[in-house]
């Protein structure tokens, strides 16, 4: 029975990663058009990228957008999240709902909604603008992450500082930050690979000169699919993102997220 | 002896819930008292609100003739041992110790000066480096009993110390812990709802119910003169018998108990003939004469009744004893009974001063 | 922690909380508030007296082309959150019972198709499916059909597509309460004499379906809205709800359409969680009739107990 369920569960396993196989195999063919199995491996693909002056540029804007909405997260979720922790009050569910209401709203509508009202205050074709959208889709995951953390922390233990002469400030930063250190650290990853990889808000927000990663796939799925180099790019997200889930589940003991429900 | 912390008439309600009603008490310089009740009367509570968690809506609260209300948590002065010891996980006992130091801004020497002292007192100096983690449950809470104390504080509140280790070590925590407070001479207000706990240690003991204090007294006061039915069910157990005053004076109070007969028992200020009132005789009290046993002492009260259980618990043997319809419980020592059987017939016997009224409606 | 019945908490309370609902009220609040206005806007050039805020929802509403894709998205997210229900729950009990390493690659495996741009894996699912790809390869050299065949473009690769995107949801709600379950319980169960079979039935599921619940409700919503994985796996032929709002937006930039059209999208959404909710809410007001019927004798117990 138990051996059943291991076997289903790889096999499983097998079905979520095959498409992220098949791109990184895809990625190394020798061919040039996109072949899985690939056929003889090379690098080549990945050496073409650094030439193309488009894919680089919106790497970095991806890489630079992801940071940027991550910290941005972080900083407005630890508030938050430090309100409803140590004040219970109704208000709480209202912020809460506010706040954890982009991650369930279609996106689509999202971007839309950000579209229309982010043009009139001019900063609809802008970074900002961009950012701003980013923010608002990553909080939510940066938010569940830190309560989870706030929910592990012993109350009291800021209440022995504080008899012990520490100022709320300093209680703060001695020993409660030390202690939900690594549920920021998750918040802020989780925070970071969302708008890393979010499509929807980006389509509306962005402009011809203002283009993610994931846009710029996209868009080029439309016209060349079995271009390597689009799956160089491809792989090369994937990587990144395993990246930074390993080094997360390194320092972040993940079966937490099953206390969240 | 002068009130080193007075707590006056504090009142706090969540919502319509009142969790204290009026509480007030004071502590002498160098004195330990305990707050003893039952879960959730508000203990913990109370502490809270003389450490500076929680504002209470009415009352206040002064330390060495100086109110300290308006004052945060961190400006009092006061050291605290939580029920769970709080110790900073992230942080080594050394660290842990000097936190309270190092926020006074102590210059380093005298930190480690001060931890080495505070180590020494509970025996921990050789684990300074070690994390809370690799302490036992004991061991956790002299460490927080050291950072508590080392501060110098000027009360020390502990919170059911003993509630988070388990029974033999509870026993002897307790005795480490009384062992180390002595000599320190600091007003201690420990909060217990187990009256062996508060007894130990404890100089007076004050007994809370649903946020209100209802005895202040020294642990043997309180025992043998509960002030109504609740302390005297709460601190130890009792037999508990309807009666009728028959005579009540100066000298004492005559009364007449259904099944039992008539009962003298200790004076009780302003008991009238025919009024209702409940009699409490402590179980260890009654001892226990064949039925046969001839000679009766003045001030005694004597009880025909039979011997329906037997339990030993070894290091006293519970008899129930049937006295006409009522029931009674008799603590004995060791072998006094083994001549006894089931069924047999005895007398009860208790000392006029032993047996106490309440009058009834005062629960 | 603190509790206080004073004004003083709620400053601070809102000191913390100032900063972030503030962002949140310009930035989210003040456009979804904004989009909802323009959806009931009159269309431009149509003034008159029979011109009113719902012109654009009537007309909406009685296209026939519209409903269709509405329709079809309602339909594929349904078979979706089905599929991904009854594939996900046995891997949700591996993920309950494992421990250490492997329980956290089982972590690392579930959150990459989430973490993962949609757009790669998307892109993935086009080189397994398509003409010359993988799975159509094995189903030849297996004998299984003689000529490549089309497994693009068509619903089920949709509903396969979302299936692996979502999963994820499920799987770690349920494992949630699976995991909550206490283990005694089944140890009960089976001392009493309950197969291991008809004690997972009897025990364990029954204390799992609030997790499948909220697994089902998040996979369903998410589908609703999804765009890329329909987009680039149905083909211009199959389009979801959310590519017509796009098309409305950026294409034919009709806002106020496309705004009715996200409106709609929203309300057909969130109408599902609003049900769900309802339906936990009717459960709790029937726990709470039969415990008001509960002597009160035994509420006191419980509370002294506490
Ligand atoms: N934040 C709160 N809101 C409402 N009631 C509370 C709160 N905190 C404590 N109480 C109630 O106050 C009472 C006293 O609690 P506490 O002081 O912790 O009791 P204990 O004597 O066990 O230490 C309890 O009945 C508890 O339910
Ligand atoms: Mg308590």
């Amino acid at each position: 029975m138990r051996l059943v369920g291991r076997i289903y569960a790889a096999l499983f396993s097998l079905f979520l990663l095959a498409p992220i196989i098949a791109i990184a195999g895809g990625s190394l063919t020798t061919t040039n058009y996109v072949a899985f199995p690939p056929r003889g491996l090379t690098l080549h693909w990945y050496l073409q990228i650094l030439q193309q002056r488009e894919s680089l540029t919106a790497l970095g804007l991806s890489l630079a957008i992801g940071a940027a909405a991550a910290t941005l997260a972080t900083l407005l979720a630890l508030p938050v999240g430090l309100a409803f922790t140590r004040y219970r009050t109704r208000l709480n569910g209202v912020v809460y709902a506010v706040i954890m209401t982009p991650a369930m709203l279609p996106s689509v509508f999202l971007g839309l909604a950000f579209l229309v009202l982010y043009t009139p205050m001019g900063i609809g074709a802008t970074p900002i603008g961009l950012l701003a959208g980013h923010v608002m889709i990553a909080t939510p995951f940066a938010l569940s992450l830190i309560l989870v953390g706030l929910a592990s922390l012993d109350g009291t233990l800021e209440h022995a500082a504080r008899s012990l002469g520490a100022s709320p400030f300093r209680a703060f930063l001695l020993i409660t930050l030390p202690q939900i250190s690594w549920s920021l650290a998750a918040g802020w990853a989780f925070a970071f690979m969302i708008s890393f990889g979010s499509l929807e808000i980006s389509l509306f927000l962005s402009t011809s000169t203002l283009v993610t990663l994931p846009v710029q796939i996209f868009m080029a799925l439309e016209w060349s699919p079995l271009d390597p180099a689009l799956t160089a790019i491809s792989s090369g997200l994937a990587i990144i993102t395993l990246v930074v889930l390993v080094v997360t589940a390194r320092f972040v003991n993940l079966e937490r997220f099953l206390k969240r429900a | 002896m002068t009130d080193h912390l007075a707590v006056d008439g504090l009142e706090l309600s969540f919502g319509t819930h009142q969790v204290l009603n009026r509480v007030t008490f004071s502590i002498a310089e160098g004195e330990r008292l305990c707050l003893l009740g039952p879960s959730g009367c508000g203990k913990t509570t109370t502490l809270q609100v003389i450490a500076g968690f929680i504002q209470a809506q009415t009352g206040s609260v002064t330390v060495a003739g100086r109110p300290i209300d308006h004052l945060p948590p961190e400006k009092r002065n006061i050291g605290i041992m939580f029920q769970n010891y709080a110790l900073f996980p992230h942080m080594t006992i050394f660290d842990n110790v000097a936190f309270g130091l190092r926020m006074r801004r102590l210059p380093a020497a005298d930190v480690e000066q001060r931890v080495g002292e505070a180590l020494r007192l509970v025996r921990l100096a050789h684990a300074a480096q070690k994390s809370p983690r690799q302490l036992s449950g004991g061991e956790q809470q002299r460490i927080a009993f050291a950072r508590a104390v080392a501060i110098r504080p000027s009360l020390l509140l502990l919170d059911e110390p003993f509630s988070n280790l388990d029974a033999r070590l509870r026993i002897e925590m307790r005795d480490e812990l009384l062992h180390l407070l002595r000599p320190l001479k600091i007003a201690t207000l420990m909060v217990t709802h187990d009256q062996e706990e508060a007894m130990a240690i404890a100089d007076r003991v004050a007994v809370m119910r649903a946020g209100r204090i209802e005895q202040i007294g020294t642990p043997q006061a309180v025992y043998s003169q509960p002030a109504n039915l609740f302390v005297a069910h709460f601190v130890g157990e009792s037999n508990v018998l309807d009666g009728t005053v028959l005579e009540g004076s100066a000298a004492g109070t005559r009364l007449e108990a259904p099944g039992l007969g008539s009962l003298n028992a200790r004076a009780s200020g302003g008991l009238r003939r025919n009024d209702q009132v409940t009699v409490l005789v402590r179980p260890e009290r009654i001892s226990l004469l064949p039925a046969g046993a001839a000679g009766r002492e003045p001030g005694w009260n004597y009880v025909p009744a039979t011997l329906d259980e037997v339990v030993f618990l070894g290091h006293r043997t519970e008899c129930r004893l049937l006295a006409g319809a009522r029931r009674l419980t008799a603590w004995q020592a060791g072998g006094t009974i083994e001549a006894l059987r089931l069924g047999d017939p005895v007398i009860a016997a208790w000392r006029h001063d032993d047996t106490l009224v309440v009058p009834q409606g005062a629960t | 922690m603190t509790r206080t019945g004073s004004a003083r908490w709620l400053r601070s309370w809102l000191l913390l909380i100032a900063v972030p609902l503030l962002v949140f009220g310009v930035f989210y609040c003040a456009p979804i508030a904004n989009l909802l206005r323009l959806s009931f806007s009159v269309a431009e050039g149509q003034t008159g007296a029979n011109a009113d805020g719902l012109d654009i929802y009537a007309k909406l509403l009685g296209d026939e082309y519209f409903l269709l894709i509405v329709w079809r998205t309602v339909k594929l997210s349904l078979l979706t959150t089905l599929a991904c229900a009854i594939l996900c729950y046995p891997v949700s009990m591996v993920v309950a019972q494992s421990k250490g390493w492997a329980q956290t690659c089982l972590f690392i495996v579930l959150l990459m198709p989430l973490m993962t741009s949609v757009t790669v894996t998307t892109y993935g699912w086009l080189i397994l499916l398509g003409q010359a790809g993988v799975v159509n390869s094995a189903l030849m050299g297996l004998g299984v059909i003689d000529r490549p065949q089309r497994l693009l473009q068509n619903e089920t690769a949709i509903v396969v597509g979302l299936v692996q995107v979502m999963s994820v949801f499920m799987v770690l709600s349920v494992a949630a309460a699976l995991q909550s379950i206490d283990s005694n319980h089944v140890r009960a169960a089976r001392s009493l004499g309950a197969s291991p079979w008809s004690a997972f039935w009897r025990i364990v599921f029954p204390q799992s379906l609030p997790g499948l619940r909220t697994g089902c409700l998040l996979v369903f919503s998410l589908s609703m809205s999804a765009y890329a994985t329909p987009g680039v796996l149905g083909g211009p032929r199959l389009k979801f709800v959310s590519f017509l709002i796009y098309q409305q937006a950026m294409q034919l930039l009709d806002w106020p359409r496309a705004a009715a059209m996200a409106v709609l999208l929203l309300i057909v959404t969130t109408g599902v969680w609003g049900l769900a909710s309802a339906y936990g809410q009717l459960k709790t007001w029937r726990r709470r009739q039969a415990e008001a019927a509960v002597p009160a004798f035994a509420q006191a117990g419980r509370q002294g107990a506490i």
